[in-house]
């Protein structure tokens, strides 16, 4: 706070309003102005559009399609019990089948052993059913997610990770949407389920909050959702045979949502990837700030070598369709790997350009309009989306840490997108083995 | 070693074992009797076993045989597999000549018993046709899951009393269709056998071998097919469903899942909080059902088990527990076979003064002495033997017959006093020693003892034939041990 106090009262403060409002806004950052603005002003409307469609949806209709639930497990040991109980307990009278698929099962033996002590329990429930598939060698969640689409029966095929758990209304509210012939999946929203563990995971909270249950939430209502969350997907079965399953390789929802809308792009069909705020999956993130530094690195840097590297042919707006194009741009190769690199560069250029105290005076009110944005939008989606407004209302005090969090983030996914363009990183993946990403022909 | 004869009954035209000059053929069980055979060897040949009218043929042609006093016991082999038909023989062989030896041994053994004695004693008939069969032959329970005994014994059925026998009024040839195949199952012949055996087991005739099984029954009807039912403990309808029950972790409200159920979600009746997430927002304290006819409430069903027979419920501790045994002749059976004589054990006495046998001549012994020295000590004995038991019991029935000796066995006992001390020297043979008792007294209440049957109102086939005799042991002679004397004296009885 000493600091703040120092800048507000120095003599540099007055020099920013003397300029002028105009060449203010043009020397703190253009990007904002031109690109964070607009997107925010979108999601904004879309969640305002959703939150309005969503008052006047009425009843379901007795539309209740058969779920195959394939629940990819590694090391999460008794927490995949969770997951199993969690979709078991569904409100919903369809049928639930739940594959657990136990990666390295041998290795996993008590991840195994744990979702085989829940087959009693779910024996107890009509329309439930679990089937455990040890895979006895490891090969990766692809692989897991492809084994379990040859066991899968249902109508609607969930990719589900063994350390999410959901809300009892989950499976009702994504398959209300397939109804509609022309819906080819949905993604589901994540939640942190150990948000009150440590200050980073409170703050991962309100990321994901934003970035998945509001932003996602405000595309979906212009049909531009760019991503089916890989923790958390839903699809119809007929589409994940036409596109004949996962891919090897990283990074697998990015890439089966891409060839996704390939597919529908190439046979110029309609189609739609929808997002449910409401569909709700519980997940654990990493309590830790360095833990959280290197999950982003991962995902990071599979991001870009999906983009620059397996999917360069995809990035054609006849195929993708102008919206999305300008989406995946805009929100993919845009924000998450071009924005780092501008961001990066304005600062530096701001402290070589002016005096210190000028720089952070400006860096000041960047930080201060960003605050402000983030509050103002932060209100309207907890508003309208909220289905724990208490508990959403409650990390309000953490917002004036957030604009440091996502500039500590946004510094981070430089080097990881640094990294992969050097030293192919995508290959270090923990996600799957290295004889299963070494074999891969990307 | 004696040349048997081999007797083989041809039912068809499909024989497997070829013809032998040794071998002599008939056309049928009947044919077989009429000519009054000798003991020997039967073969039934002649028929595929493929039909069910050949097995029918088959069973109905060994039940002949086994009725038979000629054939109860004797060696019988089937020619081909007849199926179910098969355990109730001796064997299956293509080839006679292969079976000899165990046949001609079974033949060998049946020569010691007589025939006259099998006449009319069908118990007798089943001891001997273990017997012949060796130390080793156990006497098996086979399992028929369709029938209501469930577990019985076959090879005794086919020798009970044909005068009781079902299969006489139902001749095979009288039936048709479906009542045949019933008969084939010979139902009431096997319920018989069952109590045949527990009769046999009672009286210590046969041994318990090795436990088959454990079957639970109906306490009315004795039947095995029960149906386990879970109910509600309060009417007894098994119309209830499994509950869930809800926590509300905001304000603590338990109550069923239905109460929290609104549209597609839980919402909680008491204070409206949606309930989203299972462990974080509710959770489930306990399992319960709920009756749809009379709507109680209960955490476990109860358990009860119904009679598909005769519909009876009954709770699962209150069943009938059935162990099911192979048998083995026992060696007071064996004897029975080898003197022809079934002898029927009575508990006459009982008591600190029922004494065994050996001590009871040792204390004669010391009264003897005893008595020698002091010439005033008289004592006195009764001996009293049943002779009939057996045939009574046979003639009036088991229940009747238990009723009867009870009441005798009762009588007896409140004529002897505190100090008088009895034995038993023979399964119907009883002794009381009456000291200071002088002979004439003595003989008053065994001429009571004796009188007794007469005091039943009984036609007289069925009395009890009861001796009892007075006896006092000479003292002067010391060559004769008391126990020599008790067997002299039992001879009088």
């Amino acid at each position: 706070m000493e600091v703040f106090e120092e800048l507000l009262s120095s003599e540099y403060l007055p020099l920013l309003f003397e300029e002028g409002a105009g060449t203010l806004l043009l020397k703190f950052m253009p990007f904002v102005l031109f690109f964070e603005l607009p997107l925010a002003i979108l999601v904004i409307i879309g969640v305002i559009k959703y939150t309005v469609d969503r008052r006047y949806e009425g009843e379901r209709r007795p539309y209740f399609p058969s779920v195959s639930c394939i629940i990819t497990c590694y090391s999460e040991g008794r927490d995949v019990q969770k997951t199993i109980m969690s979709l078991t307990e569904q409100i919903y009278p369809g049928k639930i089948e739940m594959l657990a698929m136990i990666d390295g099962a041998a290795k996993n033996k008590f991840t195994y052993d744990s979702a085989h002590e829940m087959s009693h329990y779910v024996s107890g429930f009509e329309n439930r059913k679990l089937l455990v598939v040890p895979k006895w060698q490891r090969g990766g969640r692809v692989s897991s997610l492809n084994t379990g689409l040859n066991f899968a029966s249902g109508e609607i095929v969930m990719a589900l990770d063994g350390d999410t758990s959901f809300d009892n209304n989950m499976v009702e509210r994504a398959t209300r949407h397939f109804e509609d012939p022309t819906v080819a999946a949905v993604s589901g929203c994540l939640r942190v389920r150990n948000a009150d563990e440590s200050l980073t995971a409170s703050l991962q909270a309100i990321e994901y909050f934003i970035s998945i249950q509001a932003s996602k939430t405000g595309l979906s209502s212009f049909n531009m959702v760019n991503n089916i969350s890989g923790a958390f997907g839903v699809f119809r079965k007929s589409v994940l045979d036409l596109v004949e399953g996962w891919d090897a390789g990283t990074a697998e929802d990015l890439d089966i949502t891409l060839r996704i809308k390939n597919y529908f792009g190439r046979y110029k069909k309609e189609f739609r990837i929808l997002f449910d705020p409401e569909a709700i999956g519980h997940t654990d993130a990493p309590a830790t700030f360095k833990g959280f530094l290197k999950q982003r690195i991962r995902w990071d840097g599979d991001l870009s070598y999906l983009y620059f590297r397996k999917h360069r042919p995809s990035f054609n707006p006849k195929l993708l369709g102008w919206p999305n194009f300008l989406m995946i741009i805009l929100t993919g190769l845009f924000s998450q790997i071009v924005m780092p690199f501008l961001i990066f560069a304005y600062t530096v250029w701001l402290f070589v350009r002016y005096p210190i105290e000028y720089s952070s005076a400006l860096l000041l009110m960047v930080y201060l309009f960003y605050l402000l944005l983030l509050v103002v939008m932060y209100l309207i989606f907890v508003g309208c989306l909220s289905e724990r407004p208490k508990e959403d209302l409650s990390r309000l005090c953490f917002l004036p840490l957030m604009p440091i969090f996502a500039f500590a983030a946004r510094m981070n996914s430089l080097v990881a997108t640094v990294w992969e363009l050097t030293a192919s990183g995508h290959r270090d993946t923990s996600m799957a083995p290295w004889w299963v990403t070494q074999k891969n022909k990307f | 070693m004696k040349e048997y004869k081999i007797y083989r009954i041809l039912l068809g035209e499909e024989t497997a074992h070829s013809s032998d000059n040794k071998i002599s053929d008939f056309q049928s069980a009947r044919e077989l009797l009429e000519i009054q055979p000798e003991p020997g060897i039967v073969l039934l040949d002649g028929l595929k076993g493929k039909k069910t009218s050949d097995r029918l043929k088959v069973f109905w042609e060994l039940v002949e045989l086994r009725e038979s006093v000629e054939f109860c016991c004797a060696p019988i082999y089937l020619s081909r597999t007849m199926q179910q038909i098969d355990i109730l023989v001796d064997g299956i062989t293509g080839n006679i000549e292969e079976r000899l030896p165990e046949a001609i041994s079974i033949l060998e053994k049946s020569v010691r018993i007589s025939r006259d004695k099998l006449q009319d004693n069908h118990n007798l008939r089943m001891l001997a046709y273990m017997y012949v069969r060796g130390e080793e032959y156990s006497l098996s329970p086979v399992c028929s899951p369709f029938s209501q005994w469930i577990y019985s014994y076959p090879h005794m059925a086919l020798l009970l009393d044909s005068s009781t026998k079902a299969s006489k009024i139902l001749r095979p040839e009288d039936l048709s269709g479906l009542e045949r195949l019933r008969s084939f199952r010979f139902d009431t012949e096997m319920i018989m056998a069952l109590r045949a055996v527990s009769f046999l087991e009672d009286h210590g005739y046969i041994a318990q071998d090795a436990l088959v099984d454990r079957v639970r029954k109906c306490p009315k009807c004795n039947t095995g097919h029960l149906n386990y039912v879970d109910i509600c403990p309060n009417c007894g309808s098994i119309d209830f469903n499994k509950k869930l029950m809800i926590h509300c972790f905001t304000c603590g409200h338990v109550a069923p899942d239905s109460d929290f159920r609104k549209n597609m979600s839980f919402v909680c009746p008491k204070c409206n909080t949606v309930l989203r997430h299972l462990g974080s927002d509710y959770d489930h304290p306990l399992e319960s059902h709920e009756c749809n006819n009379c709507g109680s409430k209960f955490i476990e069903p109860d358990v009860k088990a119904d009679c598909l027979f005769c519909k009876t419920r009954s709770v699962p501790s209150d069943l009938t527990v059935v162990n099911i045994y192979s048998y083995k002749l026992s060696e007071k059976g064996s004897a029975a076979v080898r003197t022809g004589t079934m002898q029927m054990e009575v508990q006459l006495f009982d008591g600190r003064n029922n004494l065994k046998f050996n001590y009871f001549c040792s204390i004669v012994e010391w009264m003897r002495e005893y008595r020698k020295r002091y010439s005033d000590e008289i004592f006195t004995m009764i001996g009293i033997k049943f002779s009939n038991l057996y045939e009574v019991e046979t003639s009036v029935g088991e229940e009747l017959y238990n009723k009867i000796m009870d009441e005798i066995i009762f009588r007896i006992r409140s004529m002897v006093r505190t100090t008088d001390i009895t034995t038993s020297s023979a399964p119907d043979t009883f002794w009381i020693l009456l000291p200071r008792t002088i002979f004439d007294n003595s003989k008053i209440l065994a001429e009571r003892i004796e009188q007794l049957n007469n005091m039943l109102e009984m036609k007289s086939e069925n009395k009890i034939e009861i001796t009892a005799k007075c006896f006092q042991i000479p003292t002067e002679d010391n060559e004769i041990s008391a126990e020599k004397y008790l067997e002299l004296f039992a001879e009088e009885l």
